[in-house]
């Protein structure tokens, strides 16, 4: 593979040139990269990994799956409504792998004493990253969008398949060079000493825009009729990128060369060579400083940087933990939620998509919003808004294992740890707390505001019964310490089945809440079942041995 | 216990990855000593820690540490040892105290007493300004205190480090070793492994020198001072001690980077 890759870049090699890019060094570069690429997630360990070998191909296939759901759509809607759609679902996934995954690759400071003394220039030194990952992307695209070339070519005429690769490349690149251009922007002009925050906040506020409005679009789209719904290009069109693919695809298409559509495939195109060019006239030749200087963090005498006041926090922690062993990992797992800034990106924009849900369920008809408000008490809804928090606690679950701080965990093995499910409970409890408490009150009062207090019942009913499904989940979950665990390290083997599980498991809690609803005197009757089940998982959970936590 | 009463002591302990990477090693340590574990890079130093400290289970012979079976009672070992590994990490997002707070309440130390022995314990190490700054600021000696001081901070017997000069400036040097000789008054065992000799050769009362996995020599500096003297252990030692005359290989270096 990689070496079918450098043959591509080779071919491309005078518009690197062309661009004063110094080739054999930015070859060299990929190729190295490359290689650890495919290196890294086999020797890892002494223990048996083996299996995450595979976790791109995994991605890859899972993505191929996705596309094909896609070009159903696409063979299903008329020419422009289906470009559209799929070129806007392109594009968000690609902007949100591209953010979440791998903007590391162009922010990394790792290699930097070993690429920084050497005669790189800024240029050579920002191409060369960025060309890795448009490499993953590309490949991600691919996969993405094989169906729907199959679509494309079945429905319409075959060689309409050309523009629509060029258009998914071109989708790829302005991504790529719309994200990379905002995060130069932040590099050259932020304080360098809140690079990292800034950038850890852009990310969050992108994976909330790009995500929400992701969902308002594919639910907007269910009240269209797909055959007869016709997109035009408007004023707003040309603010929206992937409208000038899919008007640049119409243009082949429709052979339509009225003035709008020239516009719109002149600005497909121009888009990514002009960002192309404007970085690295304007940006790129900040690029290695300032990524010096986000490793480089020069200390101050005073020493008062960042003192957090957590002792109202850590009174609870005593409160609701048993033992100094539980209580420390409350408190380490508590902070490290609010500080980590990769876990907090993964984190984070769960709080705006349970706000972009829940407007969602609330308006997902073709009521106006004043009827459908005044109809609010007498629906149901308030039961889904209850369980939406859970998802933020979910994907934390998911993600407080992995941090790249794990070769720090040695203290797990070197301090004496009986039981390290005392451990196990400490995390758990700091995030239910954190994480799920205070969203709950909010979502709780909005209810109470539309519901009155006719649905107080359900609110606690339904406290616990997230609590229990919490602790289902942590029974099911495979259990690793604490921020133990290398980030590319997640066990792949029985996903499938797993997911499954998680699904039924949870699902089933919530779902008997709704058929219960409103049912004072059964909820009175479930409660006690409800308790005497938390109090078991809670306590087995809390017995995890050593020969059950993975490592 | 009073001095003289043997807390280490190891029975031709061996350990198998794929090759051997120690063979049949000999300990026998008494508390209050202060133990040099020298050998070169890859010599079986860290292994040794590793297992005496409870963290590796599986080996061959026999290890007990203050009476305790290794294998069968690492978490008593646990409790009474301190372990601070080479190069270790840290969490750098806690601040030192929120850190060490943390190691205390792993040993199920009182978060309370922790912080306040914390606190004194940074001071003394003139870190009391950062103690709630982050540690991802922290130059490479101050993360080295912090990670002596998170070794230390339940009151062991017997201290493990393993490379712990490494990093520290000249006075951080000078401070340690001053803690380890005053460690070692309160009949505290310091067992700590390096690969260059000269830097401990004052304070350690008895050096052991192993090299590939075996130990090859056994005694105080001056003990083995005159034996590589007298010829047996000249290669190693001077090897370890860094005084090799390595011109040779200098000047071929030096030959090939000018050719062509």
């Amino acid at each position: 593979m990689t070496k079918i890759i450098l043959f591509i870049l080779d071919l491309l090699k005078p518009v690197f040139r062309s661009m004063n890019i110094d080739y054999p060094q930015l070859r060299a570069i990929i190729e190295i990269k490359l290689i650890m690429d495919n290196r890294r997630q086999t020797v890892r360990f002494t223990k048996k990994q083996a299996e995450k070998n595979n976790v791109f191909l995994w991605t890859l296939i899972v993505y191929t799956i996705f596309g094909g759901f896609i070009a159903i759509g696409i063979a299903a809607s008329n020419f422009m409504l289906g470009m559209t759609i799929f070129f806007s679902f392109l594009m968000a996934m690609v902007s949100v792998t591209l953010i979440t995954d791998f903007s590391s690759i162009l922010l990394d400071t790792s290699d930097n004493t070993i690429l920084l003394p050497r005669p790189i220039d800024n240029r050579t030194f920002y191409a060369a990253r960025t060309v890795h990952i448009l490499l993953y992307l590309s490949q991600l695209a691919t996969c993405l969008s094989a169906a729907s070339c199959i679509a494309i070519i079945w429905k319409y005429k075959f060689w309409l398949v050309i523009p629509f690769i060029v258009g998914i490349f071109l989708t790829v690149l302005i991504a790529v060079f719309l994200t990379n251009t905002i995060y130069l922007l932040i590099l050259r002009f932020a304080n360098e000493e809140k690079i990292k925050n800034v950038i850890n906040y852009f990310q969050i506020f992108m994976a909330i825009f790009v995500m929400g409005g992701y969902q308002i679009g594919a639910r907007m789209l269910t009240h269209y009729d797909y055959t007869n719904t016709i997109v035009e290009i408007k004023w707003w069109s040309y603010f929206i990128p992937p409208i000038w693919i899919s008007g640049m695809m119409d243009t082949f298409y429709a052979t339509n060369f009225d003035i709008q559509h020239i516009t719109i495939t002149i600005l497909a195109v121009i888009f990514p060579l002009a960002s192309l060019y404007i970085t690295n006239t304007f940006l790129t030749p900040f690029y290695n400083r300032k990524i010096v200087m986000m490793e480089t963090t020069i200390i101050s005498n005073t020493g008062i940087e960042k003192k957090t006041s957590t002792s109202f926090i850590s009174s609870i922690g005593k409160l609701i933990t048993n033992g100094t062993r539980e209580e420390g990992t409350f408190s380490f797992v508590y902070k490290m939620l609010l500080r980590d800034n990769k876990i907090k990106l993964k984190i984070y924009p769960g709080f705006g998509l349970i706000f972009v849900f829940g407007f969602l369920f609330l308006f997902n008809n073709k009521e106006s919003i004043s009827s459908t408000l005044s109809n609010l008490s007498t629906t149901h809804y308030y039961i889904l808004l209850i369980y939406l928090p859970f998802m933020v606690v979910q994907t934390a679950l998911y993600e407080i294992p992995f941090t790249e701080d794990f070769k720090a965990s040695w203290i797990y093995y070197s301090t004496p740890i009986e039981k390290p499910g005392e451990l196990l409970t400490g995390m758990a409890k700091a995030i239910f707390l954190q994480l799920f408490i205070p969203i709950y009150l909010v979502i709780s009062i909005a209810i109470l505001f539309f519901w009155k207090s006719m649905v107080f019942d359900d609110i606690f009913f339904g406290l616990i019964n997230n609590y229990l499904i919490f602790l289902i989940l942590l029974t099911i979950n495979t259990r690793y310490l604490p921020l133990s665990m290398a980030p590319n390290a997640r066990s792949q083997s029985g996903n499938l089945l797993r997911g499954l599980m998680l699904l039924v498991c949870t699902g089933l809690p919530a779902l008997g809440h709704y058929l219960l609803a409103n049912k004072v005197w059964i909820m009175l009757v479930v409660l006690p079942f409800q308790l005497i089940a938390i109090y078991f998982l809670q306590r087995s959970y809390r017995n995890t041995l050593w020969a059950d936590v993975k490592f | 216990m009073t001095t003289g009463t043997e807390v280490i002591i190891t029975n031709n302990l061996s350990k198998t990855y794929t090759t051997k990477v120690l063979n049949d090693i000999n300990l026998s340590i008494k508390s209050g000593e202060i133990i040099g574990y020298i050998g070169p890079n890859g010599a079986g130093k860290s292994t040794t820690i590793k297992i005496l400290s409870g963290i590796i289970p599986e080996f061959d012979g026999d290890a007990s540490v203050l009476g305790f079976d290794v294998r069968k009672d690492s978490l008593e070992i646990k409790r009474r040892i301190g372990y601070i590994p080479e190069n270790a990490s840290l969490y750098e997002t806690l601040s030192p105290l929120e850190y060490l707070n943390f190691i205390g309440q792993l040993y199920g130390m009182d978060s309370a007493q922790v912080t306040k022995k914390a606190k004194e314990l940074l001071h003394v190490f003139e870190l009391s300004n950062f103690d709630e700054t982050r540690m991802t600021t922290f130059s490479k000696g101050m993360r080295q205190k912090v990670l002596l001081i998170a070794g230390m901070i339940h009151n062991p017997s017997i201290l493990f480090l393993d490379e712990p000069l490494s990093g520290l400036d000249a006075n951080a040097v000078i401070l340690v070793k001053e803690i380890l000789s005053q460690l070692k008054k309160s009949d505290k065992t310091i067992f700590y492994s390096s690969h260059i000799m000269d830097v401990v050769e004052k304070i350690s009362d008895r050096i052991i020198i192993i090299n590939k996995g075996k130990m090859i020599a056994n005694g105080t500096y001056e003990e083995l001072n005159s034996q590589a003297q007298s010829g047996s252990l000249e290669r190693i030692f001077t090897e370890l001690t860094g005084n090799k005359e390595h011109e040779s290989a200098a000047g071929e270096f030096i030959n090939i980077l000018e050719s062509k």
